[in-house]
């Protein structure tokens, strides 16, 4: 059986016009829907114990077989290349009005490759779906669309056929909806976990540490339930009380102490004295010295409060603040397209070649920890999507 | 002295902070309620200041209470363990008349000194 899958990043909640409301999306959510993000981020795109929700969904698909994998994000500017993600997927960011074409498009071209199932997934939510057994389960149903149910309700994860889609009229989108009628639904008993609160976030990580769910730590297990990703470096004066996960390139400071079921995921430094109980800290943070962290997901320059349900802006680096950002790489980007590419007469005269711009995006690639691509060929119209691209990857890293 | 704190408070909003509560310092045993109800940001600089602030009024016999601490403004000062170092009350009126209590207090300790150990 030849299957594609189209993973959709859920962002914001999202307020659709009313003669939208027929539409797929809206009637495959029995559940309402509520905002996706985790200190202004898709939460799918955090990373749990050093791998994100997406990353560990798309591996469980290839696992399965599914090779031809699309992700699209419903948040608006965010560029999905810039996530991590691995360079064979077919990645698309999108503006929250464009997001159902650019949808109809990925769906068209699956199709167009003769494509026999399709598998959709909202993330959302954390579900370890037995993919096999729900193909076997959509193959003997006989019924063009299965929806997944679980006993907390529906999921947004369908499988469609093909062909059914293929013959309809109309977007993709209302051929889907043209289904829904029909669809059966696949009993899921397995573990779910919905992410729709910071607090599910942190309860996801605790179950991952503690061995409730399909989820494994990154990393190797160094004494009893403490994980360390590789490159992490711990100090001898630390005390870390597992469970326990130090992420990939992570350093916990002199004097520090880890405890109750805390995560510190890749590239985090926790400075001197810092004691992190009950809480998350997420990928690329820096966390103060001689601070009290507890009971909170800490990231993005954000704190939010699991007790209290509060989150705080933290814009001070004596505090809270990112470990991967390198002015003086940033500024040199700065100044090197404010001095060459802000002109007219510059950009005609190329000073800059497309090959030097590929360096630089490589090094800025490389710095916000994506694989390089490989350097192109002098071209004018290449040159200007450069400079967004550039653009876009300083805004990312700033 | 009741100093009511903006949403935000940064560098600017904690000079401003600190040069109010200089004025109360002319004052023997200066007592002064911050309200932080409003606080939704802080910052290290302005804690630092709060910090001074206490220690300054402190010297003088005096104290700074916090009142009506909101969830975020509370969030940092666990955070940054100054929760330890301040008094806080659920509201303004609580901060204040602790002071009376405190006073009270002083007093009746004055009236009655301990006697001294055998």
């Amino acid at each position: 059986m030849y299957i594609g899958a189209i993973l959709t990043i859920a962002g914001r909640p999202h307020l659709q016009p009313e003669h939208l409301s027929s539409l797929p999306r809206k009637r495959l959510q029995t559940h309402a829907s509520p905002s996706q993000l985790l200190l202004g981020r898709a939460v799918a795109l955090w990373d749990v114990l050093g791998k994100t929700v997406l990353d560990r969904t798309i591996e469980r698909l290839r696992i399965f077989g599914i090779d031809r994998i699309s992700v699209i994000s419903e948040n608006s500017g965010r560029n999905l290349s810039n996530e991590g993600l691995g360079s064979s997927l077919n990645e698309v960011g999108t503006g929250q009005s464009s997001f159902w074409s650019e949808w109809d498009s990925i769906v068209s071209d699956y199709l167009n490759h003769e494509m026999e199932t399709l598998l959709l997934v909202r993330l959302g939510s954390y579900a370890e779906v037995d993919f096999s057994d729900l193909f076997t389960f959509h193959r003997q149903s006989g019924t063009p669309l299965t929806q997944v149910q679980h006993t907390q309700g529906a999921l947004d994860l369908v499988v469609v056929d093909g062909k059914q889609l293929r013959s309809g009229i109309g977007s993709f989108r209302s051929r889907l909806s043209a289904m829904l009628p029909e669809r059966s639904h696949y009993e899921f008993k397995g573990y779910l976990n919905r992410l729709t609160r910071p607090a599910d976030f942190r309860r996801l990580v605790g179950d991952g540490l503690l061995g409730r769910c399909a989820i494994r730590p990154v990393g190797k297990e160094v004494s009893a339930h403490v994980w360390l990703g590789e490159g992490a470096y711990v100090e001898a004066s630390a005390t870390v009380i597992g469970p326990a996960y130090i992420g990939t390139n992570s350093y916990v400071g002199p004097a520090c102490t880890i405890s109750g079921s805390s995560t510190i995921e890749r590239q985090c430094k926790v400075d001197f004295g810092t004691v992190v109980d009950g809480s998350c800290i997420l990928p690329r943070t820096y966390v103060g010295m001689g601070l009290s962290v507890a009971n909170a997901i800490v990231g993005n320059s954000k704190v939010y409060h699991l007790g209290r349900d509060v989150q705080v802006s933290l814009a001070d680096q004596r505090l809270i603040g990112d470990t991967f950002r390198s002015r003086d790489l940033l500024r040199s980007a700065r100044t090197l397209f404010a001095s060459v590419l802000s002109t007219r007469s510059a950009r005609r005269a190329s000073l800059i070649s497309t090959r030097r711009l590929d360096l630089l995006i490589n090094r800025l690639r490389r710095h916000v920890g994506l694989k390089t691509a490989p350097l192109r060929q002098q071209s004018p119209v290449l040159l200007r999507e450069q400079q967004d691209e550039v653009g876009e990857t300083l805004n990312d890293a700033a | 002295m009741l100093l009511k704190l903006p949403e935000r408070v940064s560098a600017r909003e904690a000079r401003a902070f600190c040069g109010a509560v200089s004025a109360e310092l002319a004052h023997d045993r200066p007592r002064v309620v911050v309200d932080l109800s409003q606080v939704k940001q802080i910052d290290s600089v302005a804690l630092d200041a709060l910090l001074k602030c206490m220690v300054e009024v402190s010297r003088r016999d005096g104290a700074i209470r916090l009142a009506s601490v909101s969830p975020e403004a509370a969030t940092v000062l666990e955070m940054t363990g100054l929760d330890r170092a301040f008094e806080m009350f659920p509201n303004v009126a609580e901060a204040a008349a602790s002071f009376s209590v405190a006073r009270i207090k002083a007093v009746a300790e004055e009236a009655s000194p301990q006697p001294a150990a055998a």
